[in-house]
């Protein structure tokens, strides 16, 4: 058929060679022709065109994916209300002032912009609980108070621009360039003056949850399980993605021939066959072994938390009550300060006495020293505190990564002793990465093995694999085979994925070609 | 110009025609040009 129509061009095109052009009225009648030719040509590639559009149309019949946002939010606000209603950490970390007041004095050492921000967070969160500060509760050292007298004239909005409050900050950072951190204790001293009323919100919000998702924790984590699921099977079913993917470049269909797919299978499957419908009887089992490697994978990126909580889980015994003796400590030297405080202030009222105002600025600012030196002591010892406490010896993996993943400053650590770089964004990255893999409804192993326990996993994977003639040894769960393997799965499911969506290796070629070569949306 | 039922044409083949027949709208395009350029066959 297609040499009919090419001879026939052929036919033409002798016709128009063989037109005269020998004088202008033969010219302009050999110029009408092609012309008129042309003219014919575009018509009938229309006439193509036409077809090619609503074949391609009718393989690509399908809308656009776009994420559910209303999916995602209930997906954001249920891990907000796991980590809110957890039984492992306090009210401190539930409202997320552990967060805001661990940024406060570690991180944006430059930026008085992001650090107004936070102080008007942690101002906030004490008004959620129902307690409303002003300059007068930052009078733990005189210049925290002299730069929040000035931070609660400047009106709200203006707090992060205003120039006052910026020459406010210079003037007193050269006399004090610990302002933000005894700010940051002054907050912390208010919590634990307040930390009933932190309770009392809390256990009412934590009602409130269960009363709203009408269930109790293991609910609400089933619920959230239950989210995740649907929509991880929306995107997989999804044939506007799956045609993307191939239209983009990202997959080529000469992957998905059924030999090369067979040829997958024979790497994977130990029990050989020459029926593709025999070997797809194993896609369940495949699909289950890809997410126990990814699990695999996930652990080993986080097993140094686990490590952590092993190193001190070890000694633990020496950590029993070992935040009494720094409480004690703390109030003791914070009364002392608040009373100096108070004559300092006296004292520069009357604006005499100069010596003696400077011995006593020279005092407290030693006392301030030692109380966040205190304080940073008493985050530690609470961490360890909080393991003896807490874990109990019989905690699987998952357990640790909850219990840590819960208290926001001892994770930090954590992770910023496992980083290289302490980078504000790779430590994100890592907390966002920890979040997704102890929310995933995927877990099979880490939520069963005991912490403590010294397992091979791996051999694990294989031992129970090869039960299910899947081949998978050890060592390609430990390199980078774990990579290969990924992708001969996943094109294993996707080529059984094709079938289902009707979708033919032709198809998938003939709307490549079309997509490459001929703008379709240019012409019709 | 042609005279069969596209519809029974192959993937394949319909892109074929497509792109021949686009090829030759670009050879007549190119006649034409050179036909208004040059003068006179003789």
């Amino acid at each position: 058929m297609i040499e009919k129509i090419k001879n026939k061009i052929v036919a033409i095109d002798e016709v128009l060679n063989n037109m005269p052009q020998n004088n202008a009225r033969n010219k302009s009648k050999y110029i009408t022709e092609v012309d008129k030719v042309k003219k014919l040509c575009i018509k009938e590639q229309d006439k193509v065109l036409i077809e090619i559009k609503k074949r391609y149309d009718s393989i690509c019949d399908t809308v656009e994916y776009k994420e559910d946002e209303l999916q995602n939010k209930a997906i954001d606000n249920i891990e907000q209300q796991l980590y809110f209603i957890s039984e492992l950490n306090s009210p401190v970390d539930k409202i997320g002032m552990t967060e805001i007041l661990y940024r406060l004095n570690h991180f944006y050492k430059n930026n008085l912009n992001e650090i107004n921000k936070d102080i008007i967070m942690a101002i906030d969160k004490f008004k959620e609980v129902g307690i409303v500060l002003d300059s007068d509760d930052f009078n733990y050292s005189v210049y925290g108070l002299e730069y929040m007298q000035n931070f609660f004239d400047t009106p709200l909005e203006e707090t992060t621009t205003r120039k006052s409050l910026k020459s406010c900050f210079e003037k007193i950072y050269w006399q004090c360039p610990n302002l933000i951190k005894y700010i940051d204790i002054n907050f912390r001293m208010l919590y634990r003056k307040n930390e009933k009323k932190f309770d009392m919100y809390a256990n009412d919000q934590i009602k409130k949850a269960f009363i709203e998702q009408d269930t109790n924790r293991e609910g609400i984590l089933e619920k959230l399980y239950q989210l995740k699921l649907q929509k991880d099977e929306l995107k997989n079913q999804n044939k506007y993605l799956v045609i993307k993917d191939f239209l983009d470049g990202n997959k080529k269909i000469d992957d998905y021939t059924e030999e090369k797919i067979k040829q997958l299978y024979g790497n994977l499957i130990s029990k050989k066959t020459d029926d593709i419908k025999v070997y797809q009887t194993y896609n369940p089992e495949l699909i289950k072994l890809s997410c126990s490697l990814k699990e695999y994978q996930q652990y080993s990126r986080f097993s140094y938390i686990i490590d952590a909580v092993k190193t001190i889980y070890k000694e633990k015994d020496k950590y029993k009550d070992i935040t009494k003796n720094s409480l004690k400590e703390i109030n003791k030297l914070e009364s002392k300060t608040m009373k100096l405080n108070k004559k300092i202030i006296k004292l520069k009222k009357k604006d005499k006495a100069k010596f003696k105002l400077e011995n006593l600025l020279l005092i407290t600012n030693t006392n301030l020293l030692t109380l966040n030196k205190l304080y940073e002591e008493l985050d530690k010892n609470k961490s360890c505190e909080n393991i003896y406490n807490m874990i109990k010896p019989n905690d699987s993996l998952l357990d640790i990564f909850k219990f840590v993943f819960a208290h926001y400053d001892y994770l930090v650590e954590v992770i910023k002793d496992h980083l290289e770089e302490n980078n504000e964004n790779d430590i994100l990255t890592e907390i966002n990465g920890l979040k997704d893999f102890i929310y995933s409804p995927y877990n099979y192993y880490v939520g069963n093995m005991m912490f403590l326990d010294e397992f091979n996993i791996p051999m694990v994977i294989s031992d129970h694999y090869k039960l299910l003639n899947i081949n998978i040894a050890e060592e390609n769960i430990t390199s980078i085979d774990v990579d290969s393997i990924h992708d001969s799965i996943d094109k294993i499911i996707l080529f059984e994925k094709l079938s289902r969506m009707n979708l033919s290796t032709t198809d998938i070629k003939f709307i490549c070609e079309v997509n490459k070569k001929i703008k379709l949306e240019e012409y019709i | 110009m042609i005279d069969v039922n596209l519809e029974k044409l192959t993937n394949e083949d319909l892109l074929e025609i497509y792109f021949e027949i686009e090829n030759y709208i670009k050879k007549l395009d190119n006649d034409l040009e050179n036909a208004s350029k040059d003068g006179v066959k003789k």
